[in-house]
């Protein structure tokens, strides 16, 4: 464990510097250890607690991460990663739940199948799509929307990230959360299905 | 939708989102094929219940009311972090009830390592026992294995919360601040760093009582915020009460408490925080902490009447708090506290910044290299405290050495919490570092007879600092102790022996025994990297430095490119410590023929010591070695900039006499004698009469200047005057070069070319050639020097 704290940290420094390389073998690292630890949450029963994003990328940091050795840059940086991979396997298992119910494999919802999923998955999946579109107009926003929803992140951890000031980062989350809010009731209110 | 529209709808709805009424409307009127998209996305502005508005949750079950975890039932959840949960709980018993905080370990994270810190939580906890601390109560193991301790609740709102609540008066807020004082103090007398303070850790109770939180868990369970407010920050990212060697990476020594305790006092007097915020950005915090000055207390931002409160004494007090280096704060939380009851009692204060700044700096212009040498052992010092302080986290034992070796240091100093002044430090600032140093070889045997171990990285340290003053003599005996203390109680692969290895390597490279020092130093670089120890680059430094001079290049080279890597990682990119590295470097990528590195590095240099302020008169030498390569291009403009920038910055750090200034004038002389310039050679001439001054003659520098002289002599056509100066430069370099070099090489063809200059081609044949030959023989083929030579012919 030690000795991939000593790498994962490593490899942040190098694709801090600009080695692109270093990204290449970090994301399958932080990948295959956020599932793990995500999936042993996911994986308990009712009459546990309710665990969020932050906490669990927070933990994961604290894993893989020398806290000695690393720097703030490394940090937004491993927290940039982990949120989209976050999302990755936060969208992976609600679809799983669902297909588990109607042993599907279709890749959208109707507002039908959707309605059967507990709640958390529910708006987790509708997000997720209605954040896909939204991406295609406006990658920058939907970026800053994935690092605070799917990450956990704060708006000043964010700004510190993409190296913009904190109040440019509220003002994108605000267009943002209009956006994908408007889009979501627009969703739920009809009998159309999630595309 | 079209990306162009949308851009222009998301810029005119964040305008919008931010104003209302009038404002709005005629932001959205001046738009109207935008208004009715924009006004559609702002039914959505108010938050609320949407999705997006809570966080994300997992798992859809809440909490588990009326579990029970050993004998305490399980109330609510107080808050949790990345590693367990804080729970109320509750137990009963005969005619009893108990109300506590149960931190439970989360099952998913029963690490060895985790449980190991959580072991640890358990025993300093149980060493404190303060009526302003929260107490350990129990702790145990659940039995599905998981880990608990419980800790007595407390029942309170946040310090500043409770301070800003009431109004509280600065008397009030005071008294409230030495009790937390006193309760930091007995903590760090049990060797407990609390390493996270900061108002929302201070919990103040019902009955105005100071209430101090995790202490020694904030890296364990972070967010113990009350549930209720749904906290997403990342703990580890307040940083607002952090010391700057905490923002430098180096584990919180008691020291590092003091200056949070700075900072928490600060807030509470003015409101605001000690520094000035130009962003709000993170790296802007990191620096202020790092590197900027506190804003004087009364000067804050704060009401007229407090400002008047807080002038003279409490301005001291909070600004010694505050220092950036922990070697002159308060030693201790309580003499902080000491120094704020005098000044509650108008008693003459500790902390008087301006007498202390008079003092050094009429010590710093009297014992210029003693106080270069004393930072130099306070920093070697507080290194091997930090280093220690590393391992304490580990092991009691280690941290036990830690303090007894701070102890050590601050008796040597007479800092000694008695009030006792030793006789050392009676001497104030006469006390010259050697003595200090003397004083702790004499007695680090007898100090520590029984603890080889602390022995062992005392004596490193004293061979170390005797070594930076030139003492070798002196060290030698240190440094054999120490390597023979270090091999017999941590073996060949601890970084405490690597320390040792370095100071003997660091030795025999004074002593001109250079393979023994390659072989310590590559043996200690071996240890580090297999630890990751932060000091590898520092060894590979002087592994380079060794290997330089047994003229393995290419390996002094690698070495001093390995460090510079690290130096980069460690310290950033511009750090000031990384500039001499890469001039080295430049120097050897320059003897190794490879030019185009040899420009880079040059280059890198230079920009490194432009960053810093001032600039340091230093910054001459990668701007010569730049300037050398545009005037063998030809690109006389470029060098010449570089020559005046070179001269600038030499006059305002070292003034007209400076050698440094002298060295800049020779190469701005010879450029402008090459563009033609009538002042080229008065300028040459300054810079001989420099030399003269500043060096005795028959110095390497004095032949230097006047070689320039001549060549700048040669350009401007006095053959005959540029022969008698070449002749007497050739003349100190033949006696300072023995050897084949090609420094009187280059002399000499000058003055042969002076000589064939003058139609004396009979003379000046032989001359050129074995000087042509010489340089052939140390300068790789390729060398910009060698087709300098060749074009004279």
């Amino acid at each position: 464990m030690e000795l991939q704290k000593a790498e994962v940290t490593a490899l942040l420094h190098r694709w801090s510097a600009g080695e692109q390389a270093a990204l290449d073998r970090l994301v399958p690292i932080v990948y295959s250890e956020l599932r793990r630890l995500a999936e042993a949450y996911l994986r308990l029963e009712a009459g546990r607690h309710l665990l969020q994003p932050t906490a669990l990328v927070h933990e994961l940091y604290l894993k893989l991460v020398d806290q000695e050795r690393a720097q703030w840059r490394d940090r937004e940086q491993f927290f940039g990663i982990a949120a989209k991979m976050m999302r990755r396997i936060l969208v992976d298992h609600a679809r799983k739940a669902l297909a588990g119910k109607r042993g599907a494999r279709a890749e959208h919802l109707t507002i039908d199948e959707a309605l059967e999923l507990p709640a958390p998955n529910r708006s987790l999946l509708a997000v997720d799509e209605a954040l896909t579109r939204f991406a295609d107009i406006d990658p920058e926003r939907a970026r800053i929307v994935e690092l605070r929803y799917f990450g956990g992140l704060e708006l000043q951890e964010i700004a510190d990230l993409l190296e913009v000031s904190r109040t440019t980062v509220k003002r994108h989350w605000t267009v943002a959360r209009m956006w994908l809010h408007r889009e979501l009731e627009d969703q739920f209110r009809g009998p159309r299905t999630l595309e | 939708m079209d990306p162009a529209r949308w851009n222009e709808i998301s810029r005119l709805a964040a305008a919008a989102a931010d104003t209302g009424g009038a404002e709005r409307e005629a932001l959205l009127a001046a738009h109207p094929e935008l208004r009715a998209e924009v006004e559609s996305l702002l039914t959505f502005l108010d938050e609320g219940s949407g999705p997006l508005d809570a966080p994300l949750p997992l798992a859809a079950e809440p909490a588990d009311p009326g579990r029970r975890i050993g004998p305490y039932e399980i109330l609510r959840e107080l808050g949790r972090g990345g590693m367990g949960v804080v729970y109320l709980a509750r137990r009963s018993g005969a005619g009893f009830e108990q109300t506590v905080a149960l931190k439970l370990a989360q099952a998913a994270f029963q690490s060895e390592f985790f449980l190991r810190r959580f072991l640890d939580e358990r025993q300093i906890l149980a060493r404190l026992e303060h009526p302003n601390i929260a107490r350990l109560l129990d702790g145990g193991v659940t039995t599905d294995g998981a880990p608990y301790l419980v800790i007595q609740y407390v029942e309170g709102v946040p310090l500043d919360a409770w301070c800003h609540s009431r109004g509280a008066s600065l008397n009030e807020r005071l008294a409230l601040f030495l009790k937390i004082c006193a309760a930091v103090e007995y903590a760090h007398e049990h060797l407990v760093v609390h390493r996270d303070l900061k108002p929302a850790n201070i919990l103040v109770t019902p009955a105005g009582e100071p209430m101090l939180l995790d202490f020694g868990t904030a890296r364990l369970i972070e967010d113990t915020a009350p549930s209720g407010t749904t906290r997403t920050a990342a703990p580890m990212l307040t940083l607002r009460y952090a010391s700057p060697e905490q923002v430098r990476g180096l584990a919180g020594a008691t020291r590092s408490d003091v200056y949070s305790l700075g900072v928490i006092l600060y807030e509470l007097l003015t409101g605001c925080w000690p520094y000035p915020l130009g962003s709000d950005g993170l790296p802007a915090q990191l620096r202020a902490i790092a590197e900027a000055d506190p804003i004087t207390p009364s000067r804050a931002q704060t009401s007229l009447a407090r400002r008047r409160e807080l002038r003279g004494d409490l301005d001291s007090i909070l600004l010694k708090a505050l220092d950036k280096d922990p070697a002159r704060r308060y030693g201790a939380a309580a003499q902080f506290a000491d120094d704020l009851r005098r000044a509650l009692r108008r008693e003459p204060v500790l902390a008087r910044p301006l007498t202390w700044r008079y003092r050094a700096g009429r010590f710093l212009l009297r014992h210029r290299w003693a106080a270069t040498a004393a930072a130099l052992v306070l920093l070697t010092l507080s290194g091997a405290t930090a280093y220690s302080l590393r391992q304490a986290r580990i092991a009691d034992r280690e941290r036990i050495k830690a303090e007894q070796v701070a102890m050590f240091v601050e008796r040597l100093m007479g800092a000694s919490r008695s009030g006792q002044v030793s006789p050392l430090a009676r001497r104030g600032r006469d006390l010259k570092v050697v003595e200090l140093v003397d004083e702790a070889g004499r007695t680090v045997g007898d100090e520590f007879k029984d603890r080889p171990e602390v022995e062992a990285g005392l004596r490193s340290t004293i061979a170390s600092t005797y070594l930076a003053m030139g003492l070798r003599a002196e060290a030698a005996p240190h440094v054999e102790q120490a390597v023979r203390l270090a091999e017999s109680v941590y073996g060949p692969n601890h970084p405490a022996t690597a320390r040792a290895w370095n100071a003997r390597g660091r030795l025999r490279l004074a002593s001109g025994e250079y393979e023994g020092a390659v072989n310590d130093f590559r043996a200690a670089a071996r240890v580090l990297e297999s630890v990751r120890s932060p000091d590898l680059p520092f060894a590979q430094s002087l592994l380079g430095e060794a290997l330089y001079r047994t003229a393995d290049l290419a390996g002094a080279r690698q070495q001093i490119e390995a460090s510079l890597a690290g130096m980069r990682q460690q310290f950033g990119e511009n750090h000031v410590a990384t500039s001499t590295l890469i001039n080295n470097l430049a120097v050897i990528t320059d003897d190794l023929g490879d030019f185009a590195a040899s420009e880079r590095y040059f280059g890198e240099a230079a920009n490194v010591l432009r960053a810093q302020p001032g600039p340091p008169g230093n910054l001459v030498y990668p701007l010569v070695g730049l300037q050398r390569f545009h005037l063998f291009r030809g690109e006389y403009a470029q060098a010449k900039a570089l020559c005046e920038e070179a001269h600038r910055v030499t006059l305002a750090a070292g003034g007209p006499n400076h050698p440094n200034t002298a060295v800049a004038l020779t190469v701005l002389a010879l450029v402008k004698a090459h563009l033609g310039e009538s002042d080229a050679e008065p300028l040459a001439r300054q810079a001989v009469a420099i030399q003269r001054a500043a060096y005795p003659a028959g110095h390497i520098e004095i032949s230097r200047a006047l070689t320039f002289l001549g060549r700048v002599l040669l350009k401007t056509g006095d053959a005959r005057g540029a022969e008698s100066v070449l002749r007497e430069a050739l003349d100190i370099a033949r006696k300072v070069f023995p050897k084949p070099n090609w420094r009187p090489a280059e002399s000499q063809a000058f003055l042969a070319a002076a000589l064939a200059a003058q139609g004396r081609a009979a003379e000046a044949a032989p001359l050129f050639d074995s000087a042509a030959a010489e340089m052939a023989e140390v300068l790789p083929a390729t060398h910009p020097r060698l087709a300098e030579l060749r074009s004279l012919r």
